[in-house]
């Protein structure tokens, strides 16, 4: 159920050159704020665009953006993880001091601060997305790191000669990869929702790149007339973050239920 | 004041479990109230307190003094709570709030229960706890830095706080060696004596009964079995279960009685101890009056 | 307990010193040639020499390496000497200043109101485990929390302020206009709150302690309010740290959404504006305020439960 949730997701980024009637850049200003009709089945917004188009390929962007954020993060953080538990010492206080900095913030300021020195722009956003997500990876795998680190067959891998990177990659990821997998999940949510902020804002994607937050943010002025203008994208953003969630959530009790098989 | 209960029934939900429990304490007086874990003891010290299950049904009546207990409003009993009847808790550490200090708690319990000012409250508390055996600085002390014995000393000097009239102690004596079962013994022994209460011991040990009380019941699947003089209810046991609760009693320890106690959803008839009784016939089956303080129709 | 505050102060002080150098890092790290912004910024793309560039860099030590320019900055800093604003020709901390109390002002009257319904609900909820009341509270408290504060933001935009036309739509004149975003602002945070401190209370209550408490004569709403109070109230504030650090980051929404004039619409204002000594002034007001919450929270919990100095 999970896997058709994860394919169905992963396919709404693919879908939109194909199912979109229209270019989601095409404005026609004689055009705006139509309401649903055959042609333009969700009617058309301030400039003309057709609504649908627009949705489906903000779905795209987002998805794409989100999904790239979120790796950039996890393996950031699972590096700086990997570095500091394995190595301890002052490698984990450097890296510590680094994370209790970057978490001093609350994760959505820290992006936001991020986007506002780099500026506007979807690249900027992506990687100020990145450098708020990468501390939650970092902080788990550190943990998990530790422990394993202590375990009897690392001691005795390495007394085998085996090289750290060795060590790490047949003992260590293994057991980093259900927490991390789980924490992705929700770190894509997350994600998802702090891209559409940020481009609410002015501060993530540009125009006329079609994005959800920014589709949210420029049916302010006609919210009277056209809610709808509002309401769909606040609505694929709420469904598409609940559905994330489930996923996270079945994930999580998947991954338990597969560690007491193990046992 | 003493406590009189007469004819007690407690059922919760649709399940009978305290069956006529009569017994009475005299004021200043020693009472033990005996058995295994589960035969519904502890039951017995809720239904005085009225601290049942939303769901139970109480019969009978319960005497403090001259005072009826089982007719009182909430806000009445809250006034007799701790006041008058103060009750020290099976494994005392769970009883105390781990985010107060140990003085600070019993201080609280005096307010409560006095109306004096803060600084009185805490030099009653201090003395309190200088009376149940601790040095007075232990008064800032946390429940996590003492022991278990230190942390049930303090509860007992939370049942002290205002003053009752009657101690009700259940299981006081689990998971202490013999010295400090002596010690704990003596110190109820002492703090009854010195404020005039009386004391409901509830306890499976029979040495500790026999050490502190004068009278005593033995309870069984939430009946009375027995009830005596403590000397005449160790030594020359009445009923059958009594007699096997002594024999199980042995210098390496323990023989367990063979069998289990009955769950109370499927009690049997008439006696409650006939399926482990070596002596059942089918009269058993009747219910059972008790008879010169034994339940048994042979003794 | 003062061996931990001070503990506590320098752990604080170390890491505001690294949002400083973070912020600064971030900034250099910027494109853009920033001699060149700030003399475009007043002198016009038209206006623009060589020479002109050149003693802009100079005049903000931008030809020094970033590491005795932090220096510089950090001097200036430290004598309350942000840099200039290189739209408005005003200092950053006159900028900043005016803007910070009204995003105060926003932020404390949340928090205010947001803990005076949480609580008490929570409380109760607890109490009354499975009534009428608690399940109300149960899905406010699932609503509020799994809304994004953008679309409770406009959702009440939409209904109060245009169909309804009972508020005002922007500004921050008069006490109508704080009523949306305020609201705006509570909703999420209190849904949160609840939400915790009634799985915090359901916990504690269940403790022999607060049987032993009944038993002992204290009554409900004192074995309630003192009592399991207490002792629920760490994990609350463990959160509540991060929920004041959540809540000064919806606000920088909510002042945009509502052009309320505060810190948070500054901060967007002139990330717009690319207005960098504007930009890295607010964050490091952010950053330092971030950190004074945390350490405050973590001060609070210890005193609340001296177990916590023990993690």
């Amino acid at each position: 159920m999970r896997h058709v949730a994860l394919v169905a997701l992963a396919s709404l980024t693919l879908v939109a050159p194909f199912a979109a009637p229209h270019d989601p850049a095409a404005a026609d200003v004689s055009n705006r704020l139509a309401p649903p009709s055959s042609q333009f089945p969700l009617g058309t917004d301030g400039l003309g665009r057709c609504v649908l188009s627009r949705m489906l390929y903000a779905a795209r962007v987002t998805m794409l953006s989100a999904a790239a954020a979120t790796s950039i993060a996890m393996l950031a953080g699972t590096t700086a993880g990997v570095a500091a538990g394995y190595w301890g010492a002052w490698t984990d206080s450097a890296v510590g001091y680094l994370v209790n900095v970057f978490l001093a913030f609350p994760a959505l300021l820290l992006a936001l601060i991020f986007a506002a020195i780099l500026g506007p722009g979807l690249g900027h956003g992506i990687v100020a997305l990145s450098a708020s997500g990468w501390t939650r990876y970092a902080r788990v795998v550190r943990a998990i790191v530790r422990t394993e680190r202590r375990a009897r067959y690392v001691d005795a891998s390495r007394a085998m000669g085996a090289t750290p990177w060795h060590i790490v990659r047949v003992h260590v990821l293994p057991s980093v990869y259900p927490a991390i997998s789980v924490m992705a999940m929700f770190g894509l949510a997350n994600t998802v929702l702090s891209l559409s902020v940020l481009s609410f804002l002015g501060l993530g994607v540009v125009p006329p790149t079609p994005e959800w937050g920014a589709m949210i943010e420029s049916s302010r002025p006609f919210l009277s007339i056209r809610p709808g203008l509002l309401l769909w994208p606040a609505g694929a953003l709420i469904a598409t973050m609940a559905l994330l969630h489930w996923i996270g959530e079945t994930t999580r009790e998947n991954t338990r239920l597969d560690l007491r098989v193990e046992q | 004041m003493g406590l009189i209960v007469e004819n007690l029934s407690v059922r919760i939900g649709a399940t009978s479990i305290l069956k006529e429990i009569d017994f009475t304490i005299a004021p200043g007086e020693r009472f033990a109230i005996l058995g295994e874990s589960g035969a519904g003891k502890t039951l017995i010290a809720m239904s005085i307190l009225r601290l049942l299950p939303r769901d139970s049904v109480l019969e009978g009546r319960i005497y403090l003094g001259n005072d009826e207990l089982t007719t009182r409003s909430e806000p009445e009993m809250e006034r007799v709570r701790g006041r008058r009847i103060g009750m020290v808790f099976e494994q005392p550490w769970s009883s105390l709030n781990p985010v107060f200090s140990c003085g600070s708690q019993i201080a609280h319990a005096v307010r409560l229960h006095h109306r004096v000012t803060p600084r009185a409250a805490r030099e009653r508390a201090t003395d309190l706890i200088e009376r149940v055996g601790l040095p007075r600085d232990r008064y800032s002390a946390y429940p996590r830095q003492m022991s278990g014995g230190m942390q049930q000393r303090i509860a007992i000097a939370l049942a002290l706080a205002g003053s009752p009239e009657l101690i009700i102690a259940d299981e006081p004596g689990t998971a202490l060696d013999p010295a400090r079962l002596d010690r704990i013994s003596h110190l109820f022994e002492r703090i009854t004596a010195e404020i005039g209460a009386a004391l409901l011991l509830i306890t499976h040990q029979l040495a500790l009964a026999r050490s502190l009380c004068a009278n005593g019941a033995v309870l069984y699947a939430g009946e009375i079995v027995e009830m005596a003089a403590i000397p005449e209810l160790l030594d020359r046991p009445r009923h059958p279960y009594t007699q096997a609760l002594r024999a199980a009693i042995i210098p390496e320890g323990f023989r367990p009685i063979p069998g289990t106690a009955p769950e109370f959803s499927s009690l049997p008839h008439g006696c409650r101890f006939q399926l482990r009784c070596p002596f059942a016939v089918a009269h058993c089956e009747q219910p059972q009056q008790l008879m010169n303080g034994s339940r048994c129709w042979r003794s | 307990m003062t061996a931990l505050v001070v503990q506590r102060l320098i752990a604080a002080v170390l890491t505001a010193f690294g949002v400083a150098a973070l912020g600064f890092s971030a900034l250099n790290l910027a494109p853009g040639d920033q001699a060149e912004s700030v003399a475009i910024a007043r002198y016009g793309t038209t206006g623009l020499t060589a020479e002109r560039i050149e003693q802009v860099r100079r005049e903000n030590h931008l030809d020094l390496p970033p590491a005795r320019r932090f220096q510089h900055w950090l001097r200036s800093a430290a004598m309350g000497d942000l840099g200039t604003s290189m739209v408005r020709g005003t200092t950053v901390v006159q900028e900043i200043r005016p803007r910070l109390w009204r995003s105060v002002e926003l932020s404390g009257l949340a928090v205010g109101l947001s803990l005076s319904i949480a609580v008490p609900c929570g409380v109760w909820s607890a109490a009354r485990e499975g009534g009428w009341f608690d399940r109300i509270c149960r899905w406010a408290g699932l609503f509020g929390a799994a809304m994004p504060a953008v679309c409770i933001a406009l959702g009440l935009m939409l209904v109060f302020s245009l169909w309804i036309p009972l508020f005002p739509v922007a500004g921050a004149r008069g006490a109508r206009s704080a009523v949306l975003p305020v609201t705006t602002l509570v909703i999420a945070n209190a849904a949160w709150t609840l939400k915790l401190l009634r799985a915090s209370m359901l916990d504690v209550l269940r403790q022999p302690f607060i049987r032993a408490a009944r038993a002992r004569g204290f009554p409900q709403p004192v074995i309630l309010y003192r009592y399991a109070l207490k002792a629920a109230a760490v994990p609350v504030v463990n959160l509540a740290g991060t929920q004041f650090l959540l809540l000064i980051e919806g606000s920088v929404l909510v002042e945009t959404i509502f052009a309320w004039p505060g810190l948070g619409r500054l901060l967007v204002e002139s990330a717009l504006a690319r207005d960098y000594p504007v930009i890295l002034g607010c964050a490091i007001v952010f950053g330092f305020a971030c950190v004074a919450v945390n350490s405050a929270a973590d001060v609070l919990s210890v005193w609340l439960d001296p177990r916590q100095a023990e993690s």
